[in-house]
């Protein structure tokens, strides 16, 4: 009902972009176009599209097609997994791997896949999110000392309705009991977003809403000016 | 010759006797199609100054709000007046001012084009009016309301709700009156009709919000949620000022010496107003709040409007005062239940609407403080709310389930600003706080 365009549901979109582009576009032109929205579209509100398919069809021979295109990717967007076709990701891989190398290609596509394996962003995600959840729990109890307990606990018995692995659970759950403790564990962009949310909701609840989000403009500001920070926003989350 | 003279002069002055009809009903009619005009250009003027209350409205509450809510707040008000205004053309009219047989509704003259011309300036005036009711339920309802289901709510409330209580009061300018015309209830400019209908509305939407996130710590105490300027607050009520003379001096819907009395009240009771909140700040040892205080003219605002043409200036004052001290006491008892009003409107329109109407009746100058005036007074209110409240409780219920009112928790940290329009306010004070998306 509520528009909410978290990163766990990009496959499932980009599944829908690629129908609904496919009649339209072929080859590499196709390719590069679900790429743009990948890199640029991905994260907008629904009304993004309209910005994404006029800057595809911009100066090529689609312009006259526009509003064709758009109904067709309203259409697809609004179907079930189970009518869409394949996730064109390997092939978007494949394709800006050949033009920019395959750390270039990652970069761009590496935050939205769920594969335990792309490293180094990966650390970066964790790096990130990490600074940024303990400068708002810092925050948290510069303003309110006994608050941050709460806080954390709190999340703690939220936990089960966001994380469904067991491993993710344990580990999220031992970083969240002891503050001295890194994060060790492989969380995709959707579920970090899920988490910061979840603390900001019980932060509202414990310390009001004015206090929390001058702890999260706070956290977010030493977020990106640390390394990591610098090299992955932590806004994707907010 | 002196016969024919005389038969001269004597034929003169019987042409003169019989023309002179006819001459005086020539100037007669100059005369009224003068006031004719007078009146439109009154009516008119002061339908302007009614819809620039829109703008008080504007400011005010976006004022009240956090700032990655203003768009959001502006765009609710922008657009409830020009959906408001359509669907009042279209059903709402016919509705409360169409031929009202029954004492319940009215009619005819649904979706106006052929009328006499005073007519249209009437539908204007009263377009701003049902304009003005459904603008205040959007300030209590900010910061979570989701924009799509809002409107829904505007629309429904100024095709429907409005009118249909509007034509018990007001209904039958083109035949019959309403039941509470009937019974002599007086309410001049609205204090029940406009304002405490909208005020009802406004608690119907904010029950089946809820409050906002954090608004209420876990036992119950309020969290001051401060709005992000003070400055366009004091601006809208200033305007919001500005704009009741036109409300209340134009409700006479003609151009005549009555309307000096009127205005003079209403700004006596805006002054009383404020002055009533400051003392009641001040005796319940509050910090004497710009926002408060301000409510509290509005208040008295609110207050005047049923009786500014039928009180002296003494009790207008007292209306006035009064108003002003609901405001702060109605502000308490919200915050005491734990029902979040942004801005304040349900204390100021409409608990100091159902005063106002309660005090046209006890300070009427006729005939004061006359018992059945009194309890003619307590049905109107009465109803006004047993009408009002209900049905915007079950359409704000509705398009809750079916469409969505409250926005989600994710929506609501990011500010509507962003998350319902895409378009912020303030974008050289915002980033810090933005999703990634607006970068």
């Amino acid at each position: 009902m509520v528009e909410r365009k978290s990163a766990t549901d990009i496959p499932r979109r980009r599944r829908a972009i690629y129908m609904g582009l496919k009649q339209y576009l072929e080859g590499d032109d196709l390719l590069n176009a679900l790429c743009i929205w990948q890199q640029h579209y991905s994260r907008l509100p629904k009304f993004a599209i309209t910005n994404f398919v006029r800057r595809i069809t911009e100066n090529t021979g689609l312009a006259s097609s526009r509003a064709a295109i758009h109904l067709s990717l309203t259409s697809s967007l609004m179907l079930n997994e189970d009518s869409l076709g394949p996730d064109p990701l390997a092939d978007m891989r494949h394709y800006l791997g050949s033009r920019l190398g395959d750390s270039e290609a990652e970069s761009i596509l590496g935050g939205s896949t769920n594969a335990p394996d792309d490293g180094a962003r990966r650390s970066d995600n964790i790096q990130v999110f990490e600074i940024l959840m303990n400068s708002f729990f810092t925050g948290i109890s510069d303003s309110q000392q006994t608050a941050v307990a709460d806080v954390r606990s709190a999340l703690l018995r939220r936990l089960p309705e966001l994380i469904r692995d067991p491993n993710q659970l344990q580990a999220i759950s031992d970083w969240l009991r002891d503050g001295k403790r890194t994060l060790q564990a492989e969380l995709d962009a959707g579920q970090l977003q899920q988490l910061l949310h979840a603390a900001y909701v019980v932060a509202c609840d414990r310390l009001g809403p004015v206090r929390t989000d001058q702890c999260l403009t706070r956290a977010l500001d030493t977020a990106e000016r640390s390394d990591a920070g610098r090299r992955q926003s932590p806004r994707m989350w907010l | 010759m002196r016969s024919r003279s005389l038969n001269y002069r004597h034929c003169l002055v019987c042409l003169m006797v019989l023309l002179w009809p006819i001459g005086a009903w020539g100037q007669t009619e100059t005369d009224s199609l003068s006031q004719l005009a007078g009146d439109s250009v009154w009516i008119v003027t002061a339908a302007a100054l009614v819809f620039f209350m829109q703008a008080g409205f504007a400011l005010l509450e976006s004022g009240m709000s956090r700032s990655k809510n203003t768009v959001n707040v502006i765009m609710k008000n922008y657009m409830d007046v020009c959906l408001g205004s359509l669907m009042f053309w279209l059903i709402g009219y016919g509705l409360m001012f169409g031929t009202n047989p029954t004492g319940w509704f009215g009619m005819d003259h649904f979706a106006l084009n052929r009328a006499e011309p005073g007519d249209f300036g009437f539908l204007f005036f009263q377009t701003m009016f049902a304009a003005t009711a459904v603008t205040i339920a959007s300030g209590a309802m900010a910061e979570r309301t989701r924009y799509q289901g809002y409107l829904y709510g505007a629309i429904i409330i100024c095709a429907f709700v409005y009118p249909v209580y509007g034509s018990w009061v007001w209904g039958g300018f083109y035949g019959g009156s309403g039941w509470l015309a009937d019974l002599g209830f007086i309410d001049f400019a609205g204090s029940t009709v406009v304002h405490s209908v909208g005020g009802w509305i406004a608690l119907a939407g904010i029950i089946v919000l809820g409050p906002r996130l954090g608004r209420f710590s876990e036992d119950g105490e309020p969290r001051y949620i401060p709005g992000h300027n003070l400055g366009s607050v004091a601006l809208g009520g200033f305007i919001l000022w500005l704009g009741w003379f036109g409300f209340n001096a134009g409700s006479t819907v003609s151009a005549d010496v009555s309307i000096g009395l009127i205005a003079l009240n209403t700004h006596l009771a805006a002054a009383a107003g404020a002055t009533g909140a400051v003392l009641a700040l001040a005796l319940l040892r509050l910090k004497p709040l710009m926002t408060m205080t301000v409510n509290g003219s509005i208040g008295g605002l609110v207050g005047i409007t049923a009786g500014c043409a039928s009180m002296a200036p003494s009790y207008a004052i007292v209306t006035g005062l009064i108003a002003g001290v609901i405001v702060v006491l109605g502000t308490l008892l919200l915050e005491r239940i734990q029902l979040d009003d942004v801005v304040g409107a349900v204390p100021v329109h409409a608990f100091a609407g159902v005063w106002g109407t309660l005090a046209a009746g006890i300070f009427y100058s006729d005939n004061p403080f006359n018992p059945e005036q009194i309890i003619v007074q307590l049905i109107g209110i009465a109803a006004g709310f047993v009408w009002t409240f209900p049905v915007a409780l079950i359409v704000y219920a509705v398009i809750n389930r079916f469409v969505g009112l409250r926005i989600d928790t994710v929506g609501e940290q990011r500010g509507l600003d962003y998350s319902e329009h895409y378009e912020i306010g303030y974008p050289e004070f915002q980033q810090d706080t933005l999703h990634q998306g607006k970068n």
